[in-house]
């Protein structure tokens, strides 16, 4: 019994002995690290240590086993080599405290100064889940997906794609990546995790230097071709800084512009941003007014964004769309760099030689695709226009040394930039040549060029020329917005398109087709300096074989087609003054120079006819054809004229419809109201038929398709001699008769 | 039988409780410790501080001395050597990172041979590197048949035998001078004999070899050839014991010079393996921040690598 109560007593006193000390001993390997645990800390021995420390291990605390000091002591390059990952570089501001308000999750301990060290993120007793993708044996937390960096870094993830970097999605990741050798890591499944780009260990946080994005460029390689352009900052705006700060040698070429956490607005940009629309305003926070840069400037008079592409052009299938936050959307809006790869100097192959200090060109400056020698980027949109690189008007062929505003040849501009340029432009169109104060700028649109000594001075129109700058109406004095069926376009002196102003070239003319009955290029444009004809010659509508572009406005004149006035059918081999066949002229043509008449009487086109001093000058207009020798020569009336030295009174001058009224002319062709009568008198040379329809017999036997002007009684003569103009027509027009009296 | 009672009552007179006088002497041989104080037990071998030399260093690991008295610093993390004149003057350094011959990758170890040439563990690059007094590339020696770690390179004095620590696979390599490999030894245990991550090794006068066991917390003397494996302190927080030994130097008189990197101490062993004492300042125990390498040059310099703060510290040995 005593021997059990001594026992028992034996174990109470060790029991209490050992509330304070390990009753196991420790093996080896824990003494490796867990110092404290030796004996001889049980006794007063003297150690060589001189940190006094409870060698029990307190959950939570800290102790000399998982010290910084504790860890160096093997990571010195020894057993293992953390010199450079760990100690030199410090990115993850070891020994510091957290900055404040940060809030360390509570697994994660600091040291005794209550600082960031080792076994923050690391334990010995390793509890991650072992060594696998995108895990490091050791940590306190599984972190494949970086699942332990966010749960410190909790904002880092948030709005990813706009202001932050996106994470955990596949990418496209580039195996040269000089990150390999910095250790960084994917997620299992490829996706990119905070390892991908940090480095938690190593001379900085990164896996790769900033300097050149190289760790950027790894996943984004397209854009690799950003540096040494004009948009790598580090030497077209060395002192310009980021919104952190930094300037462009700092945070290399890509963050300049973009910053992978917390940028501003979308795309993680970088640089100060003024309200507006995104998609413009972040091109701006460089070329803007604002932004206090010596760069490139837009000017007054630049290219319209967030626009919806051409109205009824097909979505431009090499140019991306955006919205407004920068977002390409197959219905979104043209933005800058729907034109511009804001990373690329030139497109495709081109080589971005010297892009750091040469001028742009239509072949480079940062566009999408080349506009050098076939305007291949403006054609995308404007695809109605692309028939002018295969026309005359295309400079880079008829002008190729002519230069525009900007100072550029025609071929460094490319076909479009001749006349346009999307930038810093001279006026509305985005015009590219000088513009006077002299004329309307409409009117200086073509004249730029088609003026003596200008790059189309071959080209001119004659001091005698269809009437531009005027009112449009029709013979039935309707204006042009009064008529629904107006076709050709009117326009104010601003070159605005109007339907109530007033005609111009452009009325006429489109000066980027050549031939409205074709689309696309042409392949019967062989050489500069074509002459044109009546199908083409940039008209809006052919003017053969109908004359269908001059009938939008003189309708009235239309009846002409297929009568005997009409050349094509008459006297199809026959030339104006021009040296044009009807073919090459149309019908109208025939007998009316829109440009370059010699005459400015109705722009005749064919050499006037013989005519007594006492007729009016419209005489000779008939008598060109109407006489001998001349095409029309078998039509000559042998009684022509009506009795001279009659004056008459043109009565309907009164008539309140003044419809196809008798014309009287004095001798220079001007209406007068008293005067003798001349061919057009009594002949509206337009209207064969007086039945209104087309002529049917070319002879002339019908009275009614003579060419006759009436109003109600169907004979022109009666219109002024009532019912006895019969008589006086069997009369005075039987030659035999006639000739006696010529003879009294 | 002894009642509850008569227990609680010889408790309050000893004489008359046997018991009570039996239980306290038992605990008493149980669990009482002799007090020894450090001062007393660590037999303090006294030296004075001379000068500090600063490179520009980025966690310097090793220090050797040639013969002329020019001291060489391996400055691994910024892959360079670096050399000084004997009062700690800059007189050069050469090394880059990299691969290519003359560039290093984190070496770690270095040694001089008696014609000022300096070897280098290369550790990064698996290799160790040799060149001229002047930093002139030599030849190199090709670890990777091997797939060695080396953490330090020595050169036997008076032969043409160059050891090698290999860290990766817990042994000794042997090669000529000229790269012909001899012979290895060692194997990864805790046995005399065995080692547990070899680092830095030095000989003696007599060519044995001195290997630092770092996780065996010991320094191991073999004979030339690998033989005959001694014990030089044990691991342990006791003068005499080594926690985390790095560091090691012979001196003309046998004494074998140990730093401990952890505890910051350098602990002094004589010839026959015997703890001699803990180098000491006038007041205190010399106690440095994480002391790696040592070396003695012929006035009985000590220099010591303190790696944490970029310097190699020099001391004059006082004992006699």
């Amino acid at each position: 019994m005593v021997k059990f109560i001594f026992i028992v007593l034996c174990g109470i006193v060790f029991q209490l002995g050992s509330a304070d000390a390990i009753t196991r001993r420790p093996s080896r390997e824990c003494l490796l690290c867990h110092v404290l645990w030796f004996d001889d800390f049980k006794t007063d021995a003297q150690t060589l240590l001189q940190e006094k420390e409870s060698p029990i291990v307190i959950a939570g605390a800290v102790g000399l086993a998982s010290s910084r000091k504790m860890c160096d002591s093997c990571h010195d390059g020894y057993v293992f080599d953390s010199r450079v990952k760990v100690i030199e570089g410090n990115p993850h501001h070891m020994l510091k405290k957290p900055p404040d308000g940060f809030k360390l999750p509570e697994d994660f301990r600091l040291d005794s100064n209550n600082e960031m060290y080792c076994g923050t993120c690391h334990t010995l007793h390793d509890i991650s889940g072992g060594e696998t993708v995108g895990s490091t044996p050791f940590l306190r937390r599984a972190n494949e997906r970086s699942e332990m960096c966010m749960a410190c870094h909790t904002g880092k993830t948030e709005q990813q794609g706009s202001t932050n970097h996106p994470v955990l999605r596949k990418v496209n990741y580039v195996s040269s990546f000089e990150g390999d050798q910095r250790g960084a890591q994917f997620g299992p499944e490829g996706e990119i995790i905070c390892q991908s780009c940090h480095n938690s260990h190593g001379r900085r946080a990164l896996a790769a230097p900033l300097s050149n994005s190289t760790l950027c460029l790894s996943c984004h390689p397209k854009e690799k071709h950003l540096i040494a352009t004009k948009h790598d900052l580090r030497t077209t705006l060395p002192e310009a800084t980021n919104i952190k700060q930094k300037r462009a040698v700092d945070s290399g070429p890509c963050g300049a512009c973009h910053v992978p956490h917390n940028g501003i607005g979308k795309r993680l940009w970088a640089r100060r941003l003024e309200p507006g629309n995104l998609a413009t305003q972040m091109c701006l926070s460089c070329h803007g007014e604002k932004s206090g840069y010596q760069t490139k400037r837009l000017g007054n008079f630049s290219h319209p964004t967030n626009v919806e592409p051409v109205p009824n052009a097909e979505t431009p299938p090499k140019l991306p769309l955006y919205s407004n936050g920068l977002f390409k959307q197959a219905r979104g809006r043209v933005q800058c760099p729907t034109c511009h790869d804001v990373h690329r100097w030139a497109p495709a192959a081109l080589a971005a030689k010297d892009a750091e200090k040469a001028e742009g060109d239509a072949s480079n400056s940062f566009l999408r695709l080349s506009n050098h020698s076939s305007s291949a980027l403006c054609i995308e949109c404007h695809d109605d226009k692309k028939q002018l690189i295969t026309s005359d008007h295309n400079l880079t062929v008829t002008a190729p040394n002519e230069t525009n505003i900007l100072g550029f040849t025609a071929v460094d501009s490319g076909p479009c930039g001749a006349c346009h340029v999307p930038h810093n432009a001279a006026g509305p169109r985005l015009w590219a040549q000088p513009i006077s104060g002299d004329q309307d700028f409409v009117s200086q649109l073509c004249s730029g060029c088609h003026r003596p000594n200008g790059a189309a001075q071959a080209k001119l129109i004659g001091d005698n020329y269809h009437p531009v700058d005027v009112v449009f109406k029709d013979s039935s004095g309707a204006r042009a917005h009064e008529r629904a069926d107006t076709k050709l376009p009117l326009y104010d002196k601003d070159g605005n398109r109007k339907p109530e102003e007033k005609i111009v070239c452009m009325t006429c003319h489109e000066p980027h087709v050549w031939n409205p009955q074709k689309t696309g290029a042409l392949r019967d444009y062989t050489h500069a300096n074509m002459e044109g004809d009546a199908a083409d010659s940039f008209l809006r509508k052919a003017n053969f074989p109908s004359s269908d572009l001059c009938k939008v406005c003189h309708a009235d004149k239309a009846l002409v087609d297929g009568s005997n006035h009409d050349l094509n059918v008459t006297a199809p081999e026959a030339v104006n003054l021009l040296g044009q066949t009807v073919k090459e002229s149309g019908p109208c043509g025939a007998c009316h120079l829109v440009h370059n008449s010699p005459y400015r009487l109705k722009l005749w086109a064919r050499p006037y006819g013989p005519v007594s001093e006492q007729d009016s000058i419209m005489v000779a207009l008939c008598t060109s054809c109407h006489s001998e020798g001349n095409i029309a020569a078998n039509k000559i009336p042998l009684i022509a004229t009506h009795p001279e030295g009659k004056l008459i009174t043109n009565i309907m001058q009164f008539n309140a419809e003044k419809k196809d009224y008798t014309l009287i002319f004095d001798k220079t062709g001007k209406e007068v109201n008293v005067g003798n009568l001349s061919c057009p008198s009594c002949h509206n040379a337009h209207r064969q038929s007086l039945r209104g329809n087309r002529v049917k017999d070319h002879s002339g036997s019908d009275l009614m398709e003579k060419f006759l002007r009436t109003l109600s009684h169907k004979t022109v003569c009666s219109d002024c001699h009532g019912p006895e103009a019969l008589f006086r027509y069997q009369y005075f027009h039987d030659p035999v008769k006639r000739a006696e009296i010529s003879k009294k | 039988m002894i009642s509850i009672r008569s227990l609680h009552n010889s408790a309050s007179g000893a004489g008359r409780c046997p018991y009570g006088i039996l239980f306290l002497v038992c605990f008493w041989a149980v669990f009482y410790r002799p007090p020894v104080l450090l001062g007393q037990a660590t037999n303090p071998i006294r030296v004075d501080h001379v000068m500090d030399i600063r490179g520009g260093f980025n966690q310097p690991t090793e220090v050797a001395i040639g013969k002329t008295g020019r001291i060489f610093v391996l400055d691994g993390a910024n892959n360079k050597v670096k050399i000084f004149s004997q009062n700690g003057t800059f007189v050069l350094g050469f090394g880059n990172p990299g691969t290519r011959n003359g560039e290093f990758d984190s070496p770690v170890g270095i040694d001089i041979d008696a014609h000022e040439n300096i070897y280098v563990a290369d550790t990064g690059n698996r290799r160790i590197q040799v060149f001229d007094r002047n930093g002139n590339y030599l030849r190199k020696i090709d670890l990777s048949p091997w797939s060695a770690r080396p953490v330090e390179v020595e050169v036997q004095e008076g032969s043409s035998l160059v050891y090698v620590s290999d860290a990766d696979n817990h042994r000794i390599l042997c090669f000529q001078k000229d790269g012909t490999f001899n012979f290895a030894w060692g194997d990864l245990g805790e046995r005399l004999g065995e080692l547990r991550f070899p680092g830095m090794t030095a000989t003696d006068s007599r060519g044995d070899v001195y290997v630092v066991d770092i996780l065996n917390g010991r320094v191991q003397k073999f004979s030339p050839h690998g033989k005959n494996p001694r014990q030089i302190g044990e691991l342990g927080v006791l003068p005499g014991q080594l926690f985390r030994p790095k560091g090691i130097a012979i001196d003309d008189r046998s004494r074998v010079y140990v730093s401990d990197s952890y505890t910051g101490l350098i602990q002094v062993f004589d010839k026959d393996s015997k703890f001699r004492g803990i180098l000491s300042t006038k007041d205190a125990l010399l106690r440095l921040t994480t002391p790696l390498g040592l070396a003695v040059d012929a006035n009985r310099r000590l220099f010591v690598v303190q790696s944490a703060l970029n310097k190699v510290s020099v001391f004059i040995l006082l004992d006699k």
